[in-house]
């Protein structure tokens, strides 16, 4: 191509989409360094990853791919497709719908992948897990956890990562939603046989809901803890009352899912 | 036989500002500035928390001897009228009323507590709430809806935004609150910023004042700091190059960072490269020994601008207005009057579209200063809180905000790439919000945030206290870990600065006491608010 053509097309490019121009140029200095743009890490550790827990069935790597990308509306027509084809609905939970959501939390632990695109997928897969529901009941799962945001706070962007990352763990998660009263959660507790509550606020206000629904729970003799978290919450805070453990972040909401549901730990052991 | 006097109050959630008004000519004679807020806590949600906790009629003695504090200082002769300006909370807390309806944002809790919703129209009062002789008029301007406070109404009026059309106006306070008007309609919000911004919860950070890093001018050598002196005015400091890590010590030295300084350090250091959030190359920029701007400054900085920018977004997406069709940002606060446009641009405070900045000052205290000289406005007032089409856009109920600010996290904490956010934009068809901004034309009303000061402004800091003393051994661990040293010993007495305390958001005393003796709002003890002796600014510290 003529040159003056090719600077016509990069100035164009300036103007209309500056971000993309900057990247270029900054990935065209780092080439020029002598060290490969993180893009290229990315591209291998997805493929290395894919390979590590994808099914050999093209099929099943195709719904895998949607929910890694998540578009859920792809995942729904994928996924009625496998179960009209008569698929056993188990197995397009855990060969089709998991591997995807797997790979992108694997991401996510090497800072490869972020909390919206986690969001994203969840909700892809969710699209996937209701059509295999309603065909097959429960499904299996690492434990049962109830997640809510505390009485008289309706922040939920924080509550729902949390979720989407435990589901995305394995875990079946009842979202109890925000605004949730202690009440609430001891008879979700009761009925669905809950193995850890999940409670979280951003208010400063709300948080002593999160030890009442502590100290309900312990009362009510249900052998359930309270995972707490959220910006109004410290692990001070969580160490002033009992029945309660502090987790900063999602990924140590699931280490100590772990603990707790499949170690047989206590919360004092945890905090 | 000297004229009558007024007293303009604006109560904010970082401090107080007032004014004595002479109203035969509208004169302001002097000014005078409180530091802190007297509520103990960093928040205004930490502020509810404490009336909650301690009771609306402490909370309330807390605020009107702040008042009371100020209004001696200001010297008034002949004092007809007091008007109060300032959020529904703070306003709330200092009458007496209800404000339990603002504490909760989720029904379920209203309706187990029983609160219903509360009106709150512009009134005037007799002094004697507020321990003021009965003659003197309080006026309190009105809300327009529960979450559209008496402060939000000041920055709509006084700015002009009302007048114009495609605009925006914010506070850049610890809230955020902010407004877009499209026609008729005005859509508002706020964006629980926190007090980044403002320079607190930020490592290095303080307030302004002297020693105070406020700002940074591009030289060919690198970033040169500009420093407030003693008389708050500005002067030259140490030079920063971003890309060496080389500092010059010259000029005067910083003591620490303000708002206007965070959001300096966040450009400088983003356009030179030295900053790819969440991380600082080297991990902290060190601008003096002490002072230093870290990873975790960068992130807390990060979550207030991507909040503002989320909160921005929104109004304009459920508007259906592209962020091309707004040409005029009007920005008040002390944080909008003080902080260089071009560089709140660039770091995302300001759409990139808008051509026309106005620095408006504080508003508030502007629309205390309007009804203490007319106090008939009220009614005016009263009469546009009717009128005004306002949709309030709860950003803790929408979907819009809660998808942006996840995308606004990832790329100020977790460091995702714009690109994916400006392709997230362009679904919501706001494409190129992220490019390069236009140069605008700014139009600063005032130099300072408070238009004219009159004769003389003084800064004051809190002196309320309570004292209270517990059954315990006083072995002094509480006084020795208060971060803000705001708890004292006097003679086997606790002394608690409420205004530098933190409140429920800190409690390191409370959690801290090996006795487990410590209840610092335990309404069992002693509470009694005393001010202490005006030549003494701070109390000697217990010896330990």
């Amino acid at each position: 191509m003529h040159m003056d053509i090719v600077m016509q097309q990069v100035l164009k490019m300036k103007n209309e989409d500056p971000v993309r121009f900057n990247k270029l140029v900054q990935e065209g200095m780092a080439a020029e360094l002598g060290y490969l743009p993180e893009k290229n890490l990315r591209e291998i550790s997805a493929e290395k990853l894919k390979k590590e827990n994808y099914s050999e069935d093209p099929e099943y790597t195709a719904v895998s791919d949607a929910v890694l990308a998540g578009k859920r509306k792809d995942v729904e027509k994928l996924v009625n497709k496998l179960i009209e084809n008569g698929r056993d609905p188990l197995d397009v939970v855990t060969e089709a719908l998991m591997p995807g959501i797997q790979v992108q939390c694997e991401m996510y632990d090497l800072g490869k992948a972020f909390v919206p695109e986690i969001l994203m997928s969840n909700d892809a897969m969710q699209g996937g897990i209701t059509i295999c529901q309603s065909e097959l009941g429960d499904i299996p799962s690492k434990g049962n956890i109830a997640s809510f945001v505390a009485q008289g706070d309706l922040h939920d962007i924080g509550k729902n990562i949390c979720a989407a990352i435990l589901k995305a763990n394995g875990y079946t998660v009842t979202d109890l939603g925000r605004d949730v009263s202690k009440e609430e959660v001891l008879k979700t507790v009761k009925d669905k046989g809950i193995q850890l509550v999940c409670g979280s606020t951003l208010m400063s206000t709300t948080k002593p809901g999160l030890m009442d629904t502590a100290l309900l729970l312990e009362l009510e003799k249900t052998g359930v803890s309270v995972a707490c978290g959220g910006a109004a919450v410290s692990k001070a805070f969580v160490g002033t009352f009992n029945n309660a453990i502090y987790t900063k972040s999602p990924l140590e909401t699931v280490h100590k899912a772990d603990s707790i549901i499949s170690g047989n730990k206590k919360w004092n052991e945890l905090r | 036989m000297t004229a009558e006097q007024a007293v303009a109050l604006d109560i904010g959630t970082s401090g107080l500002r007032g004014q004595l008004v002479n109203l035969e000519n509208g004169q302001v004679i002097r000014t005078c500035i409180m530091n802190r807020n007297p509520i103990p806590g960093a928040n205004i949600m930490d502020h509810l928390s404490f009336a909650l906790e301690c009771g609306g009629d402490k909370t309330r003695r807390l605020l009107v001897s702040a008042v009371h504090d100020i209004i001696e200082r200001l010297k008034p002769e002949h004092l007809s009228r007091i008007a109060v300006c300032g959020n529904p909370i703070q306003l709330s807390l200092l009458e007496g009323k209800e404000f339990r309806d603002l504490a909760y944002a989720g029904e379920s809790k209203l309706k187990e507590e029983n609160i219903g919703p509360v009106d709150r129209p512009g009134h005037i009062v007799s002094g004697d709430i507020l321990g003021f002789d009965s003659g003197v008029e309080i006026i309190i301007p009105p809300a327009v809806r529960h979450e559209i406070g008496a402060d939000a109404l000041a920055m709509m009026i006084e700015s002009g935004f009302l007048e114009n059309d495609f605009c925006l106006v914010t506070d850049y306070g610890t809230n955020a609150e902010m407004a877009l008007k499209v026609g008729d309609t005005v859509y508002t919000g706020s964006a629980a910023a926190g007090p980044a911004l403002e320079g607190q919860q930020i490592g290095s950070g303080m307030l302004a004042g002297p020693g105070a890093l406020s700002d940074l001018c591009r030289y060919p050598q690198g970033w040169r700091a500009k420093v407030l002196d003693s008389r708050m005015e500005v002067q030259d400091g140490p030079m920063i190059n971003m890309r060496s890590g080389m500092i010059h010590k010259e000029g005067v030295v910083p003591k620490g960072i303000t708002g206007t300084g965070v959001i300096a350090l966040v450009h400088a250091g983003i356009m030179d490269g030295r900053m790819s959030p969440p991380k600082i190359t080297g991990d902290s920029i060190d601008i003096t020994r002490n002072i230093r701007f870290t990873n975790e400054d960068l992130a807390e900085a990060g979550k207030a601008l991507g909040a503002i920018r989320a909160g921005h977004l929104t109004l304009m997406i459920e508007a259906g207005v592209s962020h091309k069709d707004i040409h005029t940002m009007y920005m008040a606060g002390a944080s909008g009057t003080y902080v260089d446009p071009i560089k709140a641009m660039s770091v995302g405070m300001v759409p990139p579209s808008v051509i026309n900045v106005v620095q408006v000052g504080n508003t508030s205290l502007q629309l205390a200063k309007d009804i203490a000289i007319k106090p008939d406005e009220i009614d005016s007032l009263n009469v546009l809180r009717k009128e005004l089409l306002a949709k309030h856009i709860m950003f803790a109920k929408s979907s819009v905000f809660s998808d942006l600010y996840s995308y606004e996290l990832a790329v100020w904490t977790e460091g995702m790439d714009t690109y994916r956010y400006s392709r997230k934009l362009a679904e919501y068809d706001q494409s190129g919000y992220l490019g390069t901004p236009l140069k605008p034309t700014i139009r600063k009303v005032s130099d300072l945030d408070i238009i004219d000061t009159g004769e003389s402004l003084e800064m004051l800091d809190t002196k309320i206290e309570i004292r209270g003393t517990w059954n315990c051994s006083r072995c002094g661990i509480c006084v020795r870990l208060c971060p803000e040293k705001a708890l004292n010993m006097d003679n086997g007495r606790f002394i608690i600065n409420t205004g530098m305390c933190l409140g429920t958001a800190c409690m390191r005393c409370v959690e801290n006491c090996p006795e487990g003796a410590f209840a610092l709002w335990n309404t069992k003890n002693e509470f009694h608010i005393s001010k202490r002796p005006n030549e003494t600014v701070t109390a000697e510290p217990f010896p330990l």
